[in-house]
């Protein structure tokens, strides 16, 4: 592994000249830019580009990042000096009870437009920022025609709802009709064993431009430097996240069983829009969000995670090797596929009706 | 066991048959991917006009 890391090093380092990064009212031609676009629904997408913005900073690139809502929000917390565009996407929301599939069929124009759309800005914001590089997170509307454009994904296979099954051979044929506008398409996923998503992110056949990249999470760096220093002195960690209601109904959930056992717990409650820090009863500490260096110690201080079963969540689970109870979000077929698989493996937990079943003497 | 019907103690005690992983990542696909676009792409490096 040394090796193979010294031989790169060695091969960046003649191909990818770092150049010393200058203000943006001083623009440089000869500085590459690179302009990420995560997805917004939730944070999960822009959690995941951390690990890129850091390597191609490391690697002399400029980063300039287009987004918008929670997404852009927490970029702009844990890179204060990078560039934000504001760059908004289709804005999704979930039903309070457990009924998407209408949800779904319905938004479907809706989406197609968002991706025509968003094709038509995303060639404003390159010829104004002068990037010459595209990755999109989960953005399917922004490839370029002119410069290279890299799609982030894990799910190949998307998961939708029994009932649409009829139309899984369509939407697949749209998703990878999508895929190939873009020159490369890097799977957060290793190859071998199904990987960390399964069948999510390894179909039968997989497109000739796609590449398994590794597993990506903010908290990579961190873990390399210090995971084992802090001694597990926290009973549980709740993470929450994901679209509204939903997870302000789990936050409701999460506290009244938190209020009747004698735990220490802190309870993340992955919202941007508020500072409202507070104790309950000495035990529970609750917090709007947290910076990534905070968060990764707290996942290091707690015995147990209980999180939403999103995969930027899984990976950041697996990289700092806690354990977890895992919660998907209901009627979110990818989250439910995710918590069953990792279950199957026994990796994690998770909540559901089958569970009750399989365990119940 | 539904959102509504999570039970804290119950899933607390159930978890503990369930390990986690751990998978490090040392970004060497990640590097490779930038690699092969840079050398591949002659445009990548030069603002479009």
């Amino acid at each position: 592994m040394n090796v193979n890391l010294a031989r790169n090093v060695l091969k960046y380092s003649s191909i990818l000249i770092p150049k010393p990064d200058v203000p943006f009212d001083q623009p440089d031609s000869s500085i590459r830019k690179v302009l990420i676009c995560p997805l917004d629904w939730g944070i999960g997408h822009a959690t995941r580009c951390i690990p890129v913005i850091q390597l191609f900073q490391d690697l002399g690139f400029s980063v300039i990042v287009a987004g918008s809502g929670r997404s852009i929000e927490f970029i702009k917390r844990e890179h204060p000096k990078i560039r934000c565009i504001d760059f908004p996407g289709i804005e999704i929301s979930y039903p309070r009870k457990n009924s998407l599939t209408l949800k779904f069929v319905t938004m479907t124009p809706r989406l197609l437009y968002n991706i025509f759309t968003e094709h038509r800005a995303l060639k404003r914001i390159v010829r104004e920022s002068g990037a010459s590089l595209v990755i999109s997170d989960n953005r399917y509307g922004c490839w370029h025609s002119d410069i290279p454009s890299v799609f982030i994904t894990h799910q190949l296979n998307i998961q939708i709802p029994s009932v649409l099954k009829p139309f899984g051979g369509l939407l697949k044929r749209l998703n990878y009709f999508l895929i190939h506008r873009y020159t490369e398409c890097w799977i957060p996923d290793f190859e071998p064993h199904r990987g960390l998503a399964g069948l999510l992110s390894h179909p039968k056949n997989l497109p000739a431009n796609c590449h398994y990249i590794g597993i990506l999470s903010r908290f990579e760096r961190l873990v390399k430097k210090n995971m084992d220093q802090f001694p597990h002195s926290l009973d549980i960690l709740v993470m929450l996240s994901g679209p509204e209601p939903q997870r302000t109904m789990l936050e409701e959930i999460v506290m009244k069983q938190l209020a009747k056992v004698e735990l220490t717990s802190v309870v993340v409650r992955g919202i941007t829009d508020s500072d409202e820090n507070y104790t309950i009863e000495g035990k529970t500490h609750i917090f709007a969000h947290l910076e990534t260096p905070k968060l990764y110690e707290l996942l290091a201080r707690a015995s147990l995670v209980i999180c939403r079963s999103g995969y930027s969540s899984i990976m950041d689970l697996v990289t700092t090797g806690k354990q977890a109870v895992l919660i998907p979000t209901p009627g979110q077929t990818e989250q439910e596929y995710l918590a069953r698989y990792l279950m199957d493996k026994k990796i994690f937990f998770q909540c559901n009706s089958r569970t009750l079943t399989f365990f119940t003497p | 066991m539904q959102q509504q019907d999570f039970d804290l103690l119950y899933a607390i005690e159930l978890s503990k048959n369930f390990h986690g992983m751990v998978i490090r990542n040392d970004e060497q696909e990640l590097k490779e991917r930038i690699n092969n676009i840079a050398t591949n792409y002659p445009l990548f490096g030069s603002a479009p006009e």
